[in-house]
């Protein structure tokens, strides 16, 4: 989807300006979370029929354009959202239309992905990461929930590393992994020394895990360029790619014991705001389609 | 966008940062005429830094064929297209750096290479600019030319890599120009990839965070140069420290082949960078390619070089290229030889202009053997 011109979206970039000032919420987006009692919320299976009784509102997204990188060109038109919460928890489901799935970070090659945006505490900051606007308004901070193609199928397939993009490569020998060609990465980079030609697992940049428990990841931000993973994790989620079009889960407890994370009120009105990357356009960190602050409904 | 000072194009230039100039700057001279690509460096390099899994197609060093080697594939050739025409006002570069050119929406001109641009890393090995006409050898001299470029991560002092850095994950080190990635705070977004005009930082496909030279810091932390000039066997190479304008020393060897002697210079100096390893031209290379490739400077570099057998001063500094495993800040020539001292003072090494030459009978009656290598 390269053809989405950013100029039919005029309209929306003005909105867009409107909405960063916290005087005028963009109501027209709103999305009311469905409240369905105290059972389980449907958080692994986008196909679950009780998704279906929740109301679809139909975003559509804009370039990120506000700062350098940007993206200069929609590639994403836009993003259908529901929202789904019990007792403790809330759940949205997100759809997009993407012919490729894209999830090889080869050289050259970007993973497909979505985000939610929650401000936290009482301060109201910019949906762009926080950052302080030209208007005066001081920088905050923002919760994000995010998911990543490439995590997704790491998850479901098994860490997407060498093995998987070249499978037929031939090492003659790496030092200090265990045992023996073709270095399998769950079996043979176990221990710390293993790591010694692998800065990034060495210090633990969360980026670079070779195991996960989610395709999610929880960050926090208070301005551009500051984005950090949590080091308590309490989201979850999933996400499917079929016939052209990724639909995920995002899930979080309303409350929770992390004082990194937004609280989101058992019922009554919050807001959030969305971002998805493409990959195949090389969509990656502020090179993404957003959608602002909009008026988020936690429904009885 | 601030101004900074490039000293190597002669005036001001757009940049996204404040001129920050480390307290002393790691800086390389390599003598392109005396490489004969046999790789050591790369090798070192790999061995030391890069023979992890997701680091295979990583060359923090490699040296290439010039006209027709690259890694990546075409990488000066496509930036140079991009950039467009690149004139020269006499010492002043006339025309637009990577930072003036960048389009909106984007911190530096640039280009994402793709995994093909990395399937080669020899492509153009030892491939002559045109076929060598039948006859041609006995001739005279052809005219049909070829060199060898080594080349590292230049520690530039306005790095391309850290201007497009959307998190502020890379850093140049104030205490010695070391331009390093954090690696706690990368995400992978690879836009230093994209920026890096020198193609010289690597996406790792294990740890899915970018990695670069490092200009081996322990080494240099302990008083030694980094491991491609410590095992260069062409000793094409020194590292040294580069003062600042205007505090050149004549007795420090770098200074004096880059400011004072102006025998080595930047690669690429219309990119902006201020990159900090210097060259010594290929000398028998048509100018017009040299011209693209190192700026007005050249033609004085070759001249001075061409001159350098009855140059005894010059002689003396670069004959201290591939001497000793430790940095040498100061040197002072002694007749026919040439002195070389570590930061401490003390002499590290004395290399006469000539070596002595002993010719031993090629049969060891000794050792009942012959000798293959009687000198
Ligand atoms: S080790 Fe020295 S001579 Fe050999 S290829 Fe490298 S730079 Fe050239
Ligand atoms: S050569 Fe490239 S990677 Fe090295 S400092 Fe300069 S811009 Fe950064």
């Amino acid at each position: 989807m390269r053809n989405v011109t950013a100029v039919a979206r005029v309209g929306l970039v003005v909105l867009a300006a409107l909405a960063w000032s916290p005087a005028a919420p963009a109501s027209d987006f709103e999305i009311v979370a469905k409240h369905i009692g105290s059972g389980p919320l449907p958080t692994l299976n986008p196909n679950d029929p009780k998704w279906k009784s929740a109301a679809e509102a139909e975003l559509w997204l804009l370039p990120q354009n506000m700062i350098a990188p940007s993206l200069i060109q929609l590639t994403i038109p836009w993003l259908k959202v529901r929202a789904l919460c019990n007792d403790t928890d809330i759940a949205f489901r997100l759809e997009w239309p993407d012919p490729t799935q894209d999830y090889v970070l080869d050289i050259g090659g970007f993973s497909d992905g979505v985000a939610i945006e929650f401000p936290i505490g009482p301060a109201d900051p910019s949906p762009f990461m926080g950052h302080p606007s030209q208007d005066g308004q001081p920088a905050g901070r923002v919760h994000i929930v995010h998911w990543k193609a490439t995590w997704q199928v790491d998850m479901d397939k098994g860490f997407q590393g060498v093995d998987q993009i070249y499978p037929n490569a031939w090492w003659d020998i790496y030092p200090f992994l265990n045992g023996a060609f073709p270095f399998l990465t769950e079996q043979s980079l176990t221990a710390r020394e293993t790591l010694n030609y692998s800065p990034g697992a060495y210090v633990g940049n969360p980026v670079s895990l070779t195991k996960r428990k989610t395709p999610v990841e929880e960050l926090i931000a208070e301005g551009f360029g500051t984005l950090t993973t949590q080091p308590r994790q309490d989201a979850w989620g999933v996400g499917l790619w079929r016939a052209g079009k990724w639909t995920v889960i995002l899930a979080r407890p309303k409350v929770s014991k992390d004082a990194m994370d937004s609280v989101l009120p058992m019922q009554g009105e919050s807001k959030r705001a969305f971002a998805v990357w493409n990959g195949s356009d090389q969509d990656r960190g502020a090179r993404k389609h957003y959608f602002p602050w909009t008026s988020l409904k936690i429904g009885p | 966008m601030p101004k900074v000072h490039n000293w190597q194009i002669n005036r001001e230039m757009d940049y996204p940062y404040e001129e920050s100039r480390p307290k002393k700057q790691v800086a390389y001279v390599f003598d392109t005429n005396k490489c004969i690509e046999c790789q050591t460096c790369s090798i070192a390099c790999k061995t030391t830094w890069t023979s992890g899994k997701g680091q295979e197609y990583m060359f923090w060093n490699n040296v290439e064929t010039k006209p027709y080697g690259f890694y990546p594939l075409g990488w000066d050739v496509k930036i140079l297209e991009k950039l467009g025409a690149q004139e020269w006002a006499g010492g002043t570069y006339a025309g637009k750096t990577v930072f003036e050119s960048a389009a909106p929406g984007e911190r530096v001109l640039g280009y994402q290479p793709g995994e093909e641009d990395y399937a080669s890393p020899n492509v153009g090995e030892d491939d002559v600019s045109e076929v060598v006409q039948k006859g041609a050898f006995f001739q005279g001299i052809h005219k049909t030319w070829m060199f060898y470029l080594a080349r590292i991560c230049n520690h530039c002092t306005y790095p391309a890599c850290l201007a497009s850095c959307p998190r502020k994950a890379i850093y140049k080190r104030e205490e010695d120009g070391v331009v390093l990635i954090d690696q706690t705070r990368c995400r992978g977004y690879r836009e230093c990839v994209k920026a890096c005009p020198y193609k010289k930082v690597f996406f790792n496909l294990m740890t899915r965070v970018s990695e670069k030279c490092i200009a081996c810091y322990p080494l240099l932390e302990r008083g030694k140069q980094p491991r491609c000039v410590e095992t260069c066997i062409g000793r094409i190479r020194l590292q040294g420290w580069l003062s600042r304008a205007g505090e050149e020393k004549r007795d420090n060897p770098i200074d004096y082949l880059v400011r004072i002697r102006k025998v080595a210079i930047p690669l690429y100096p219309q990119y902006g960078l201020e990159p900090n390893v210097y060259y010594v031209p290929p000398i028998h290379v048509p100018r017009e390619f040299l011209l693209q490739m190192f700026g007005p400077a050249v033609d004085a570099a070759v001249d001075t070089y061409r001159k350098a057998k009855d140059d005894k001063e010059l002689l003396a500094a670069l004959l201290l290229f591939g001497s000793s495993d430790q940095t040498m800040t100061s040197f002072k020539r002694d007749g026919d030889a040439v002195l070389g001292y570590n930061a401490k003072g003390e002499q590290v090494v004395r290399v006469p202009f000539k070596e002595p030459v002993y010719i031993r009978p090629y049969f060891d009656e000794k050792n009942n053997v012959y000798r293959h290598n009687i000198t």
